[in-house]
């Protein structure tokens, strides 16, 4: 992703004190505009600027005898790390077989929520829907601009 | 101990019910507001998968997706052996 331009950066469990506030900071102030990193920060981690999540991987738990099943908890706070305070976000998660899709399908009904499928085999398509998918949730959201402004703008 | 007049809140967005339990052994008598977990998600954050034919072609639909698209800042989410992915994307693993 570097090639195509994109400053990354990653965080892991490996990393602690001062060099995670660096590279924390580093995309905090928008160095770094994408963070690669694994459920270390799912939770708690506070950058108002993020306007995607991606899940690489659906969420899953291991729950011995060799078995992962869903993981609703860590989806959500995943999710949660775009959208902050009334601001819009877009979260994608990745499927790529049939036990994942059985694992967000259970996610999606956890929370009685809606997730769009994008086929990703027309990408002007993908574009398009997309794009309209980000403006429809702008259009839905409980806090709009006005909102934001105390309800005094319109 | 804690001084008796002080006033502690605890939030969470995923209280699992071992941890409901736990806190009302913990807190006992102490004021709780829930919400279902039908009613967690916020309509602001818009929910969307992308179908992929295998493992392998989710890199190139990654960075095609990344292309694509003009993002501000954003965070992925791998589960595991992140040195591994960052050395599949080949790409800086360290602080800009």
């Amino acid at each position: 992703m570097t090639a195509e331009g994109h400053k990354v950066v990653s965080l892991t469990g490996g990393y602690e004190g001062a060099q995670r506030d660096v590279i924390i900071d580093s995309f905090r102030m928008g160095h770094a505009k994408v963070l690669i990193t694994t459920n270390v920060l799912a939770r708690g981690i506070d950058v108002q600027s993020v306007s995607m999540v991606v899940n690489y991987d659906v969420p899953d738990k291991f729950i011995g005898h060799g078995k992962f099943v869903a993981d609703p908890q860590t989806y959500l706070h995943r999710i949660g790390r775009t959208g902050r305070f009334g601001r819009v976000g877009v979260a994608v998660t990745f499927v790529s077989s049939r036990g994942d899709w059985d694992k967000l399908m259970e996610i999606r009904k956890y929370f009685n929520t809606e997730m769009t499928k994008v086929a990703t085999d027309d990408w002007d398509e993908l574009e398009d829907q997309v794009t309209k998918i980000i403006k429809s949730s702008r259009a839905g959201t409980n806090f709009q601009d006005g909102a934001k402004m105390g309800g005094m703008q319109m | 101990m804690l001084p008796k007049n002080i006033q502690i809140v605890l939030f969470s967005a995923t209280f699992p019910d071992n941890v409901v339990n736990y806190a009302v052994q913990f807190a006992p008598g102490a004021n709780q507001m829930t919400l279902q977990h039908q009613d967690l998600t916020v309509e602001g954050i818009k929910q969307i998968y992308l179908d992929c034919d295998s493992d392998q072609a989710k890199y190139d639909i990654l960075v095609k997706f990344y292309g694509l698209m003009t993002i501000g800042s954003s965070i992925i989410f791998v589960k595991v052996c992140l040195d591994d992915f960052a050395s599949m994307l080949s790409m800086e693993t360290n602080i800009i």
